[in-house]
């Protein structure tokens, strides 16, 4: 069964084939990062201004690479949330009319399922039940992964998304955006030791996150060092902020691996291409005799693969999706 | 030939299949947003299509082409039709025909010979445009554009309206924003489309996107992108800020008073000729400043500083540079100039009905002190005096 899947959720036009859930055909990205850099982050406008003259391009490009047509495309997914309104839009309507056209099923599917399932691309044994730890610019969950769509949030951030944090942290220390990749090659030269930076816990919540606190503190510590003219390392900075970072996802995600007494342990999301939370991760779970699996850093960021592999089981579970489905931005892990 | 027409460009959600000879069907929903619920253009707009598609018994293949409201409108309704058609140019694949939405709209009005004026509320005082006419020549009704769709400020469309001095008749959902004030100030004949014609409706988009499909006017589902008619919120900012950076201020020289004088012309209705400009920038006591952008004068103000107190006599920007922050710039740095020489309090009189002058001075803190009855001339009006403590 071949599921021409499409992604449109931020900042990155995506689609892809991908055959019975598991051989990826083709998994074509059109990023638009070097246009929001000039914003210093995402734009809405202009991403989904991006996506309409992208769409059609992507498509066509991921259906070429697959060395497919459209005749022999069996289902259509798409991303319908969560993520901004007017990107959802665009796949969401695109995708609608190939379906309709071609009189083909259509299925919407979960942003967060789409990370979770990336690993199972290249984890082709790996099965449920797991705990998911899911990092990205705008979502810091620990799922509990019951069944293929059935989900249980262990705990999620208060306030900021991790990679959130991180592109805020990047801007205060200069480094511009996307600020997750630049504070992870420039924390490898810093000492992590070398500032003390908060680790926030939330009461009564102990697997939930927060990282406006440490943010803030962060920016206070920049602010401070300017104000008496004392010139600070930035690298420094990165590697103490990503320190305290990663060792709350560690902490909470061990945690919560005991709590429910699992031994497998799925990382997704873009900021789980970041190196020093995998390896920390790694060891962690190496000692404690998890086993642990990460995607590859393309099936991290953001792409239309992982949306076919989660429409794959959306299908076979027989959720398919009418002609008035929405783009929903908030939408909720489970929710339909 | 057969087209499938759709428009999403404002409130309107519609759709139909045009042929030759008939609208073969027609599905339009006016304020989807407002009646029967909460559904968006997203939930409607492909249904619709299905529904008619299944009703009339239409083969999707049998399309020649898809016409598609390309704007402007809103830019999140332009784009769910625009997805829409795209995704369906791509599976058919077939071509798109970009009908600008105005001129569709206009297009309702088949036969009218005074000038047709839709007009789609595009917020901050403005209204998207265009203004349409019908002709009869010796053969045939022939559809013009007079002035082809903009963004334009309410007042500037009805100055354009008298200047052509011909009846108007309106239509668009900027009708009801807009019409006390058309009514007030306009001089020419006004009338309004009837109910049926007065919105966006998908049969004038596909009857007029056949007429571009048969001058060849089309363009492939990848190419199409919507015309929205203004850039997006952050890139005019941002523009702005660019530009900003890019303006130069010095003191004036002798080359610049020929270019002050055309401009005084032009922006003071009492404004100073060349020679009066020469000598008062001769004196020693005057500080005269410029502000350029590639050269170009953009705007300039001049000082009379009187031992502890200075009077700003004209500051003008140039009418393109207006609200981009450059009166701001100048003043600050008359303010710096005046503090380095001692001065203490700026004074300046402006005219009553001066309002824009009048808000950015007391964005700038002056303080208005009284009034000078009958100080201006031509025409005769009161000064506003105003001063500020640096």
């Amino acid at each position: 069964m071949n599921i021409l899947a499409i992604e449109t959720s931020c900042d990155e036009t995506a689609a892809a084939v991908v055959c019975d859930g598991r051989e990826i055909k083709s998994n074509i990205i059109s990023s638009q990062i070097d246009l929001h850099k000039l914003y210093g982050g995402v734009v809405p406008e202009i991403a989904s201004r991006k996506h309409i003259e992208k769409i059609n391009p992507v498509i066509t490009e991921a259906l070429e690479t697959a060395d497919v047509t459209l005749d022999e495309i069996d289902a259509i997914a798409v991303t319908y949330g969560p993520g901004l309104v007017g990107a959802l839009l665009v796949g969401v309507a695109a995708a609608k009319a190939i379906a309709f056209a071609k009189g083909l099923p259509l299925i919407g599917v979960h942003h967060i399922e789409g990370h979770i399932c990336a690993n199972f691309i290249e984890y082709q044994s790996l099965k449920p039940p797991f705990i998911s730890l899911v990092v990205s610019g705008g979502h810091s969950h620990l799922v509990l992964v019951k069944d293929i769509g059935v989900y249980e949030i262990l705990g999620r951030t208060r306030d900021d998304a991790v990679g959130e944090a991180y592109d805020k942290v990047a801007r205060t220390i200069g480094l511009g955006y996307p600020g997750g990749p630049k504070m992870d090659a420039l924390a490898k030269e810093g000492n992590s030791e070398a500032i003390i930076f908060p680790k926030a816990r939330v009461a009564d919540a102990p697997l939930d996150f927060s990282f406006s606190g440490l943010k803030s503190a962060v920016l206070n510590y920049v602010n401070g060092c300017q104000m008496k003219g004392v010139v600070y390392n930035p690298a420094d900075v990165a590697a103490s902020f990503q320190k305290a970072v990663v060792d709350v996802l560690v902490e909470h995600t061990m945690k919560a691996l005991e709590s429910c007494q699992m031994d497998k342990l799925v990382l997704a999301g873009g900021v789980a291409a970041n190196t020093k939370l995998r390896a920390v991760m790694k060891k962690a779970c190496a000692e404690n005799g998890i086993a642990f699996y990460f995607p590859s850093p393309i099936y991290c960021t953001d792409n239309a693969a992982m949306i076919g592999v989660a429409a794959y089981y959306e299908y076979l579970a027989g959720n398919q999706a009418n002609l008035d489905l929405n783009a929903i931005p908030n939408l909720k892990l489970g929710q339909r | 030939m057969k087209i499938l027409a759709i428009d999403s460009s404002g409130l309107t959600a519609t759709v139909a299949v045009v042929d030759e000879a008939v609208v073969m069907a027609s599905y339009t929903i006016n304020y989807p947003h407002g009646y029967g619920g909460k559904k968006t253009h997203s939930q409607v707009l492909l249904p619709m299509i299905a529904e008619i598609a299944k009703t009339s018994g239409l083969e999707l293949d049998s399309i020649d082409g898809i016409a598609v409201s390309g704007g402007p409108g809103s830019f999140t309704g332009l784009r769910i039709g625009s997805a829409t058609a795209k995704g369906l140019g791509l599976a058919l694949n077939k071509p798109l025909i970009h009908v600008p939405t105005l001129e569709a709209q206009a297009y309702q009005i088949y036969g009218y010979g005074g000038v047709i004026c839709p007009i789609m509320d595009a917020r901050r005082d403005q209204v998207y445009t265009g203004l349409y006419t019908f002709r009869q020549d010796a053969k045939q009704i022939v559809f013009e554009v007079m002035r082809e769709q903009t963004a334009l400020a309410i007042v500037d469309l009805i100055h354009l309206l008298n200047e052509i001095g011909e009846p108007v008749l309106f239509l668009g959902d900027g009708v009801p924003v807009h019409k006390e004030q058309l009514e007030k100030e306009l001089e020419v004949a006004v009338s309004y489309a009837p109910v049926f014609l007065n919105r966006q409706n998908a049969a004038a988009v596909g009857a007029l996107g056949m007429e571009y499909f048969k001058k060849g006017k089309i363009e492939t589902a990848a190419q199409h992108a919507p015309d929205y008619l203004r850039v997006s919120q952050a890139e005019r900012e941002r523009s702005k800020l660019v530009d900003l950076a890019r303006v130069e201020m010095q003191e004036m020289k002798n080359e610049d008073l020929s270019v002050i004088a055309d401009l005084e012309k032009n922006i003071f209705p009492d404004g100073w000729n060349i020679n009066g400009i020469a000598k008062f920038f001769a004196q020693p006591h005057v500080l005269s400043l410029t502000a350029k952008k590639a050269g170009q004068m953009i705007a300039y103000v001049f000082v009379a500083v009187m031992g502890e107190e200075a009077e700003v006599l004209h500051l003008a920007v140039i009418q393109s540079m207006r609200h981009q922050g450059v009166a701001n710039r100048l003043m600050t740095k008359v303010v710096t100039l005046c503090r380095e020489k001692g001065v203490k309090k700026l004074f300046l009189e402006v005219r009553e009905s001066n309002e824009k002058a009048r808000r950015f001075y007391e964005k700038y803190r002056f303080v208005q002190d009284g009034k000078r009855k009958d100080y201006y001339d031509e025409p005769k009006e009161d000064a506003v005096l105003m001063h500020l403590d640096i």
